[in-house]
């Protein structure tokens, strides 16, 4: 019986995993900056007692730019591996961001996240993600939510569109240390209604930051984001480690 | 399934902004950057009501207006001018600064 489950958590993970393997998890911002330029590099790694959860990593390097009040674009080169297997390029990915309402307008900060990723192993799909991005700010506190939607498309897409979601609630205290709480989950095909211990789904704290290196004589800003995801389902890894570094500055 | 959470995003999305529309059109005030100094460097605001800044850059290079009290960074190109809507505040003294030039270019907003 414990093999049978262990045998369909396995399949489950597979399928889970089966997209963009260990995409490093990040929240997206509706808000965008025109004439800003990023510079991004992110990484995670996982950590669990079951051989099969442990040991996947995600490696992210992405340039983005703000190129008017509303849009901003963005390429990102992927590499990752899922447990047990080799390292390798994963993907590269065109990802845009639209901010649709102005900040602070309304009670929530609407923007809209559309993203195509080129599957660069063998066989693998292309994939088109896609979604709302809201936040509300209120006071000190920040709740960003984004409800996306994946679609495999291409010569080798195989499984049913997916619904993932990525939620961070913080506390804006200083520049430099803002601590929060960061929540995602990857639901399965959604065709197939996934048993919730068959869906990953994971919390834990974040923290973000940013400084400024005007004072060093040297333009931009440098900002992070750590933290520590627990799983909460049995697909879910015990402890995901992720981390980001972002040099961010302005072309006028 | 799949149509029942198509569905809820819509809804979301459509919903969500429309639920605190301000009544009024919130009073507008103006701020303009000059030799890389705000003028003027203090505003009086009323407490617990939407405003907007106008803040007109009239340097030739870009300004960052950046505040980490009302959480807002917003680039403002040389020559051109960009408004900020702040939803209502509650009493004290809101700091901001340029990120371009933070030695001469501070500011306060004072909501009372």
């Amino acid at each position: 019986m414990i093999r049978l489950l262990n045998a369909r958590s396995a399949l489950a993970l597979a399928l889970l995993f089966s997209g963009s393997a260990f995409a490093v998890p990040s929240i997206k911002s509706p808000i965008v900056t025109k004439g800003e330029a990023e510079i991004e590099l992110g990484a995670d790694g996982t950590s669990d007692a079951d051989k099969a959860k442990d040991g996947g990593h995600g490696l992210t390097l992405e340039f983005g730019y703000g190129v008017t009040d509303h849009w901003f674009t963005e390429f990102e080169t992927e590499w990752s591996n899922d447990p047990g297997e080799r390292f390798r390029h994963e993907a590269v990915a065109w990802e845009n961001r639209f901010q649709i309402l102005p900040q602070g307008e309304y009670l929530v900060d609407l923007g809209f996240f559309a993203e195509y990723e080129f599957g660069t192993r063998p066989h693998s799909a292309d994939e088109i993600k896609f979604g709302p991005i809201l936040q509300s700010t209120i006071g000190n506190f920040r709740v960003t939510a984004n409800p996306f939607m994946s679609v495999e498309v291409g010569a080798h897409s195989e499984a049913a569109p997916e619904f993932s979601y990525g939620v961070r609630a913080e506390y804006l205290w200083k520049q430099a240390f803002n601590p929060g709480v960061e929540f995602y989950g990857k639901m399965g095909e959604i065709a197939d209604g996934s048993r919730l211990s068959e869906q990953d789904h994971s919390l834990g704290p974040v923290a973000t930051g940013s400084v400024s290196l005007h004072s060093l004589g040297l333009p931009g800003k440098l900002g992070y984001e750590a933290g520590v995801l627990f799983g909460v389902t049995d697909a879910a890894p015990a402890r995901t480690f992720k981390g980001k570094l972002e040099y961010e500055f302005t072309f006028n | 399934m799949f149509r029942r959470i198509l569905f809820s995003c819509a809804l979301l999305v459509c919903l969500a902004p429309l639920s605190a529309k301000a009544a009024e059109e919130p009073k507008s005030y103006t701020i303009t950057i000059k030799d890389h100094r705000f003028t003027p460097s203090e505003i009086k605001v009323p407490a617990g009501q939407k405003i907007k800044l106008l803040v007109k850059n009239d340097d030739a290079t870009a300004e960052e207006f950046e505040s980490h009290d009302l959480h807002r960074e917003k680039v403002i190109p040389g020559g051109s001018d960009a408004v900020i809507t702040l939803r209502p505040l509650d009493k004290g003294t809101y700091k901001f600064f340029g990120e371009f030039h933070e030695e001469t270019a501070q500011g306060k907003i004072i909501a009372e």
